[in-house]
């Protein structure tokens, strides 16, 4: 299952780098216990894909990612565990499958 | 105000990590305001387990409100110097000197004239006895006199147990007088208020009293009696940017069982004390979930030594496959039970081996007690010959006491005949790191009364090896800044009198306004020891008939 987010970059996570970024997410989804899928390589990550452009550091901005799960959560549950690990400042203004 | 999008890095100034203390640390309900320092940018000294143990546990008291400074890089801190403004805390950006006492953790001599910047920069008098507030208080150096000018009380040793004592007098003596404080705090144990007592040098070696109208304990090194009892971190920081060490950390043992005599580690965390099996799962499972970490590390000086080693790794890397994480361990004792521990790693796909060798030659192993099992390294080239490890790093040692030509010829022996048993064990490429450093006679080691030998003696054994070793096809070599480790060993077995020649260094640097690297430049130092007549050989030659500069400092006391 694939969920996507849509989210605020503000406060200071303005200066989060593409990269930081992803570990932000990367964490989150493990502090939240989420069945995350690995991908295939040799160090194994999570399976996390940015629909919208890095942008340079600094910016405010509204962005959008896609999370690959291995079973099927409820949206509910998925954004109710994500608000508790992720920082104020990245706020999910919209979830929905994709 | 600053814009701090005009610097590089800006997160390591927001002290925005995740698990922060829920504390509102700007209110004035806290009766007592610590700073904890660390003299080393923000990567750095988050990466330091013992700095984050003691904010979370000076957190842990209701009524402390413990915040975080680093040293900022050379753009901010000109930028600070430019626009006059102070120093200041990460969390509630505070000016430093508005603390009631700043705790500095200083784990190694290199760091001295960062901690000088620090004070500098926020507008604190440097000397001792210039100040009133806030309190200058550094844990973390095995051997602290030649800060003794700039300091008002060193902690020695672990902090954990005296932690409780330590907030109840600094917070009920918030008001009296800096005497009255030191007076009171220089009663517990661990403490050490180098204005309470005197060193001179004598004709035959360093003389230490205490002085007639000061009352104080003797100071002692204080260790926690037993580590699964004190205070540990569930929650530690975890930073927003990538840090030297960006990994969670879980701590299974403190000192080490072996008596290897060049080691001072072994000897300033003495004695030897582990954790259980279950303490360490427990802390495995709390400490992933609480920060998402991808990778662990088991942190101990001589983790094969553990008891339950198999059985805690056994469990752990099952942990770790079912969480998709890396495990790794700290650098390895050459043990026969080396090859059973790597095996367990086998289904773990990732990572590197550290080996410390120290010594190639027999003789020399025997000599500086490093004995290790040498034809356990086949077991380790077996074991690339099956698994995924991509590197493997050795640490050798140069300029050993009695070491003679014959030894150091040795040490590429001995890289080559094992870099070709693994090749034949295994297909695949493995990058070999073999990174020698000279050996330094630190205090409270088994060697402290050895000479460091000579720069030039020094760089005829490194240019020798690197020649020898660079010519084995694929082995990379990483050599040692020889200029720095001598500056290690003069600061680390200095006594009070060097202190001139860091204030003087560090006033050079000041001036020019040099960055941070510079703080190692030999020459610069040169030029302050001959200014104030000081001989830096009479650091590194040999102290074997005369008491030591920190010979007073290495009583032991559990709590």
């Amino acid at each position: 299952m694939k969920v996507k987010i849509t989210f605020l970059k503000s406060g200071d996570f303005i200066f989060l780098s593409q990269l930081n970024l992803y570990i932000l997410f990367s964490r989150a989804i493990r502090r939240a216990d989420l069945p995350f899928v690995p991908t295939q390589g040799f160090r194994p990550r999570l399976k996390i894909s940015f629909l919208t452009p890095a942008l340079k550091i600094g910016s405010l901005s509204c962005e959008e990612a896609v999370f690959s799960l291995s079973r099927d959560v409820s949206l509910k549950e998925f954004s109710a565990k994500l608000k508790d690990t992720l920082p104020e400042d990245i706020f999910v203004i919209f979830i929905s499958k994709y | 105000m600053i814009n701090f999008a005009d610097f590089r890095r800006p997160l390591r100034y927001l002290g925005r990590e995740w698990n922060l203390p829920k504390k509102d640390f700007k209110s004035a309900r806290y009766s007592l305001r610590i700073c904890l320092c660390f003299p080393e940018l923000y990567e750095v000294g988050m990466s330091s387990l013992g700095f984050n143990i003691v904010y979370r546990l000076l957190n842990s008291f209701d009524n402390t409100a413990c915040e975080r400074c680093f040293l900022p890089a050379e753009d901010l801190r000109d930028f600070l110097i430019d626009k006059n403004i102070e120093l200041f805390s990460l969390e509630s950006k505070t000016p430093l000197r508005e603390f009631d006492a700043l705790g500095f953790t200083i784990n190694s001599e290199l760091n001295f004239i960062n901690f000088l910047w620090m004070l500098y920069l926020a507008k604190i008098p440097l000397a001792e006895k210039q100040r009133k507030r806030p309190l200058v208080i550094v844990g973390g150096l095995p051997n602290p006199e030649p800060l003794s000018a700039f300091v008002d009380a060193f902690y020695l040793g672990e902090f954990e147990p005296q932690a409780g004592k330590f907030v109840n007098i600094l917070s009920s003596f918030k008001n009296s007088s800096k005497e009255q404080i030191l007076e009171n705090i220089s009663q517990v144990e661990g403490f050490y208020a180098p204005s309470f007592f005197s060193l001179r040098k004598g004709p035959k070696g360093y003389n230490f009293s205490a002085e007639e109208d000061k009352k104080s304990v003797f100071p002692v090194r204080v260790f926690a009696r037993d580590i699964n009892k004190i205070f540990i971190p569930r929650k530690p920081l975890v930073p927003y940017i990538q840090t030297v060490h960006d990994r969670a950390v879980v701590e299974i043992s403190r000192g080490c069982p072996n008596r290897c005599k060049f080691c001072q580690a072994r000897a300033i965390y003495s004695p030897y004390r582990q954790r259980d099996e279950g303490l360490i799962l427990s802390l495995i499972e709390d400490i992933y979930y609480n920060t998402g970490y991808e990778s662990m590390s088991l942190l101990g000086l001589s983790t094969v030594n553990h008891s339950q080693i198999n059985s805690i790794l056994d469990r752990a890397v099952k942990f770790s496959l079912g969480n998709k994480i890396k495990l790794s361990l700290p650098s390895l004792r050459l043990d026969k039970s080396i090859g059973t521990v790597l095996e367990k790693f086998l289904p773990l796909s990732s990572g590197g081996i550290t080996i410390a060798v120290e010594a190639a030659s027999e003789r020399l192993r025997t000599f500086i007690a490093k004995e290790i099992d040498i034809s356990a390294l086949e077991d380790v080239a077996k074991i690339f010959g099956v698994s995924n490890f991509t590197t493997l790093k050795l640490y050798f040692m140069a300029g050993l006491p009695s070491e003679t030509k014959q030894d150091v010829w040795e040490i590429p022996r001995l890289v080559k005949d094992f870099y070709y048993l693994c090749r034949r064990a295994s297909r695949r490429k493995i990058q070999f790191n073999i990174s020698i450093s000279c050996f330094m006679p630190k205090p409270f080691s088994r060697f402290e009364r050895e000479r460091m030998e000579d720069i030039e003696e020094l760089e005829d054994k490194i240019k020798f090896l690197r020649k020898e070793i660079s010519r084995i096809y694929g082995v990379r070599f990483i050599y040692p800044d020889i200029g720095r480790q001598v500056l290690e060993t003069i600061l680390s077995r200095g006594d009070r009198n060097i202190a001139l020649v860091i204030e003087d260094v560090f006033w050079n640097l000041v001036k020019s306004r040099a960055d941070y690297r510079d703080n190692f430049t030999l020459y610069l130092w040169d030029k302050s020891f001959d200014k104030f007549n000081i001989d830096r050989q009479q650091y590194l030659g040999s102290y074997k008939f005369s008491p030591s500069a920190w010979a007073h400092l290495s009583g032991h006391k559990g709590l």
